[in-house]
């Protein structure tokens, strides 16, 4: 149970948001889609983090809410300086995810073969 | 326990992270839902009544200008004077583009040409039209046309928000335009033939084709909409 606990997490935010009126500032609409790679990045980090046991709290934390706000950040720059900067964190948390997914994948894998293997023999 | 609260902490971060995509799903349906609205509003239904409505209302003119014709003549039958007078004002009315007139001339037309990488079409500015007409004028153009209509002293080739507007009609800058002019086709065609000229500008700097064609029987139609002089007094 304890594992399916950021799942039930993701699924209750979509709920309140989807039923939530809240309606968001057309001035944010450019940087949400840039935070919310911040933070799939940070959580697959944190999944990834949690499969190696090397998770800490603080770290995923202050990473989630760091990467959001310099992300946002740089992507508001990018918009006074009329340079595409959002394109920079777009390509690396772009990249990191598909990094630590690769790295995920393969661990799981990793696993499952052991647990076979315990299991044959 | 030092397990249950780092997933505490993923999970409540992810229940930021459900929000935010919550958020996001909801705003990107929505405008694109305002964008179909938006298209839904000018349908090509409403062009076809649109234009229906126009014919309907040019046929109603052309009905009544029959009606004034068949007066004057009735009345130039009576004597001499008023013959002379119909005369005259036929000859007038010709003048100022108000009958559909006939004659040797050229046919200019002017294609946007579409990008086959970015599908984007070039487009017609207008102060190139006006730049043809200039050139037509000095040529000795007697009767012009542009997409039908008539080039009068009262004709504007303005731009406005994203159309070309002639004689209140409005035309997209993005579609072909056919300009008619009555004159010595050899002498309105030589016009556009020297360096430099109107049509090499269009080429060039708007990126349209155009092609002139020389015609013996070209037909250019009247002025379509009703003169109004509400501030004009004769002979004041």
């Amino acid at each position: 149970v304890i594992n399916l606990i950021p799942l039930i997490g993701l699924i209750i935010g979509i709920f309140i948001g989807v039923f939530l009126k809240v309606d968001i500032p057309a001035a944010f609409t450019a940087y949400i889609p840039v935070a919310i790679l911040a933070a799939l990045d940070s959580v697959f980090g944190g999944v990834r983090a949690g499969l190696e046991k090397k998770f800490d709290n603080e770290i995923f934390v202050s990473g989630f809410f760091g990467n959001i706000i310099i992300a946002a950040g740089l992507t508001y720059l990018g918009d006074r300086l009329n340079v595409p900067m959002y394109l920079a964190a777009v390509v690396v948390f772009g990249g990191r995810l598909f990094n630590n997914f690769a790295i995920l994948r393969r661990m799981l894998l990793e696993k499952g073969r052991t647990k076979l293997k315990h299991r044959e023999e | 326990m030092k397990k249950l609260r780092s997933q505490l902490g993923l999970g409540l971060i992810c229940v930021i992270l459900g929000l935010m995509l919550a958020f996001q799903f909801k705003v990107t349906s929505n405008s694109q839902r305002l964008k179909a609205n938006r298209i839904n509003e000018i349908t090509a239904k409403d062009v076809e009544e649109l234009r229906k409505q126009r014919d309907d209302l040019q046929l109603r003119v052309q009905e009544y200008q029959k009606k004034v014709d068949e007066y004057e003549k009735l009345a130039s039958n009576v004597d001499a004077t008023a013959n002379s007078m119909k005369k005259d004002l036929d000859k007038l009315r010709a003048l100022s583009g108000l009958t559909d007139v006939e004659g040797p001339g050229i046919v200019m037309v002017i294609t946007p040409i579409v990008d086959v990488t970015t599908k984007q079409s070039s487009q017609v500015y207008y102060k190139d039209i006006i730049d043809v007409i200039n050139e037509l004028n000095s040529a000795g153009a007697e009767a012009i046309s542009i997409n039908d209509e008539r080039y009068v002293g009262r004709t504007q080739i303005r731009e406005a928000g994203s159309i070309i507007k002639i004689n209140d009609s409005k035309f997209d800058p993005a579609h072909q335009f056919t300009i008619k002019a009555i004159g010595d086709p050899n002498i309105l065609e030589g016009a556009f033939k020297m360096p430099g000229s109107a049509v090499e500008v269009i080429e060039k700097l708007s990126g349209c084709e155009v092609k002139i064609s020389q015609q013996q029987n070209l037909k250019v139609l009247k002025y379509n909409k009703y003169i109004e002089y509400k501030y004009v007094k004769i002979g004041g």
